[in-house]
C-alpha cells in the first residue's frame, strides 16, 4: 500500500489523479503501473491489468510520458542517459520505469529514445526477513562461504540477495556486521538515487552502483576492503574472470545466476571455470506461489 | 542662511541622481559578471560531476549575489513541479518574474539557454551554456566600457547640474 502511494507520487498530477482510484484491496498487489500512448491507464495487480479510472477510462497522450521522464530525471536527461540506454531508469523510492519508444541507434548502439510510445513504472518491494531461513544454515563458524544463488527468472533471487547482504551486513543473532560490498549494475539490489539506496541493504553496506560489474569488483577491492563481495546476474566471461580474481584476495563472494535446473548451472560453460570457487549454492525452485529453497554442497564436486 | 541651506540641498539632490546613474552601471557590471561565474559553474557540474540542474540551482541559490540570488532561488523552488510542468515553462516563468533585474539581452540569452537545459546529453547543454557565456562576457565587456566611459561624466554631470542651477537661481 505505501508502496504503491510512493510510486503514484511520480505520476504527472492527472494521472495519479486516475491511479488513485484503485480499490484499497490492490494497492498493496500493484506490481506495475503502465501507461502506453493512445490506451488507458493500466495497473498490474494479481496477474491482470486494471483499467484506471475503471468508469471513465482516458487515453494517454505523449506529453503525459514527456513529463513523467523529465520528473523522473528531474529534468536533467544527462543525469540518465546511461540508464536511458538501458531501457530503464531507477527513480526515488527505489521504483523503475522501463522505457519504449522509437529507439535512435548509432553505430548499431541504442544511444536514446524519442517518441516515448509506453512506460512501465514497476513497484519497488523488498521482503525484508527473506533470509531469515536459508542464511543460518548457509554460515561456516560464523562466516560466509562464497555462495551462489540460482534460479529462472522471476523466483526472487535479487530479493533474497538484497536480505542477504542485509543481514550479513547489519549482523544479527549474535552475528558481528561485515563488511559488505555491492556492486549495483542495474540498480536494482540497493536501488540508489541521488545517492542513497532506497531499499535497505544494511549499515555497513558499501553500494557501488550504476558500474558494470567486472570493473566493481576490481574497484570496491581495491578501495574499500570488503569482507563479502556481492553482485547481481553474473552474465559474462568478464564478470567470471573477475569473480575468479576476487576469490584469491581473501574476500568472499556472493552473486546470483540465471539457471532453470542444477544441471543447467552444471553444464553452462561460462559457469565452468566459476563453480570451484564457491563452496554454497542456494536453488530456488517451483514458481512465483510456491517457492522452494535448496542449498547445493558445491564444495565437493 | 536659507539661500545657502537651498543650494547645499539642490547640488546634494542632482549629485545623488548622478551617483545613482553610475551605481546602476556599476550594478550591471556585477549582474553580468555574476552572471559568467554562475553559467561557468552550470557548465562544469554538468560536464565533470552530470549534476541535476535541481542540485545547482539549488547550490547557486545559496552562493549567487543579489539579484541572481533571487533568481536562482525561485528557479529552484520550482524545481518541486517538475512533472506537471516543464524544466524550460519553470525556468520561463523564473525569468519573468526578475525580468526587473535583467535587461532584454541577458534575459533573452537565458531563455534560450533554458530552451536545451535538461533535455540533451551533457556535452549539447554545455555548449548551450558556453554559447550563453561568451554573449554574457561580450555584455560585460561593454557594460565594464560603459561604465570607465560614463560613470565619471554621470558623477561629475550631478554636480554640475546642481552647481549651475544654484547659480542661476541665485
Amino acid at each position: 500500500m505505501e508502496e504503491y502511494m510512493s510510486a503514484i507520487a511520480l505520476l504527472p498530477a492527472t494521472i495519479r489523479a486516475a491511479a488513485q482510484t484503485l480499490p484499497q484491496r490492490l494497492r498493496g498487489r500493484a506490481e506495475e503501473i503502465r501507461m502506453r500512448v493512445g490506451q488507458p491507464l493500466t495497473v498490474l495487480a494479481e496477474n491482470e491489468e486494471h483499467i484506471l479510472p475503471a468508469d471513465r477510462p482516458f487515453r494517454i497522450q505523449p506529453l503525459d510520458l514527456e513529463q513523467m521522464v523529465e520528473a523522473a530525471t528531474r529534468g536533467s536527461v544527462h543525469t540518465a542517459l546511461e540508464n536511458i540506454r538501458s531501457g530503464f531508469l531507477t527513480v526515488r523510492g527505489g521504483h523503475r520505469i522501463g522505457l519504449c519508444g522509437t529507439a535512435v541507434v548509432k553505430e548499431g548502439e541504442i544511444c536514446n529514445l524519442r517518441h516515448l510510445s509506453s512506460l512501465c513504472l514497476r513497484i519497488a518491494r523488498q521482503i525484508p526477513g527473506a533470509a531469515d531461513d536459508i542464511l543460518p544454515r548457509l554460515l561456516d563458524n560464523g562466516r560466509l562461504p562464497n555462495t551462489m544463488i540460482v534460479s529462472p527468472p522471476g523466483l526472487g533471487k535479487t530479493t533474497l540477495l538484497r536480505d542477504m547482504v542485509r543481514q550479513l551486513s547489519d549482523g544479527r543473532d549474535g552475528r558481528s556486521p561485515v563488511r559488505v560490498g555491492l556492486v549495483d549494475e542495474r540498480s536494482e539490489i540497493a536501488a540508489c538515487y541521488m545517492g542513497q539506496p532506497q531499499l535497505d541493504v544494511g549499515a555497513h553496506t558499501d553500494v557501488l552502483d550504476g558500474c558494470a560489474k567486472a570493473k566493481g569488483m576490481m574497484w570496491l577491492l581495491r578501495g574499500l576492503s570488503p569482507d563479502v563481495l556481492a553482485v547481481d546476474e553474473v552474465t559474462t566471461p568478464e564478470d567470471v574472470a573477475s569473480m575468479i580474481q576476487a576469490s584469491h584476495c581473501g574476500v568472499r563472494l556472493l552473486c546470483t545466476l540465471h539457471a532453470e535446473v542444477e544441471d543447467d548451472l552444471l553444464r553452462r560453460p561460462l559457469y565452468k571455470s566459476l563453480l570451484p570457487m564457491f563452496q554454497k549454492c542456494v536453488m530456488i525452485e517451483g514458481d512465483r506461489r510456491a517457492r522452494v529453497l535448496r542449498i547445493l554442497d558445491l564444495s565437493n564436486r | 542662511m536659507i539661500q545657502i541651506l537651498g543650494a547645499i540641498l539642490v547640488t546634494a539632490s542632482t549629485t545623488a541622481v548622478g551617483l545613482a546613474a553610475v551605481q546602476r552601471l556599476g550594478a550591471r557590471v556585477t549582474l553580468l559578471s555574476g552572471l559568467v561565474h554562475a553559467l561557468e559553474y552550470m557548465q562544469t557540474e554538468i560536464y565533470f560531476n552530470l549534476t541535476p540542474l535541481p542540485v545547482i540551482l539549488e547550490h547557486l541559490s545559496q552562493t549567487a549575489a543579489a539579484p541572481l540570488k533571487s533568481f536562482f532561488t525561485r528557479s529552484a523552488s520550482y524545481m518541486d513541479k517538475l512533472g506537471d510542468c516543464s524544466f524550460s515553462s519553470l525556468w520561463q516563468c523564473a525569468i519573468q518574474e526578475c525580468r526587473n533585474d535583467f535587461q532584454g539581452a541577458e534575459a533573452q540569452l537565458l531563455a534560450d539557454m533554458g530552451s536545451m537545459l535538461g533535455k540533451y546529453d551533457a556535452e549539447a547543454q554545455c555548449r548551450a551554456i558556453a554559447y550563453a557565456r561568451a554573449r554574457v562576457e561580450a555584455l560585460l565587456e561593454n557594460a565594464e566600457k560603459e561604465k570607465a566611459r560614463q560613470g565619471k561624466v554621470y558623477g561629475v554631470l550631478g554636480v554640475m547640474c546642481g552647481l549651475v542651477i544654484v547659480i542661476i537661481l541665485i
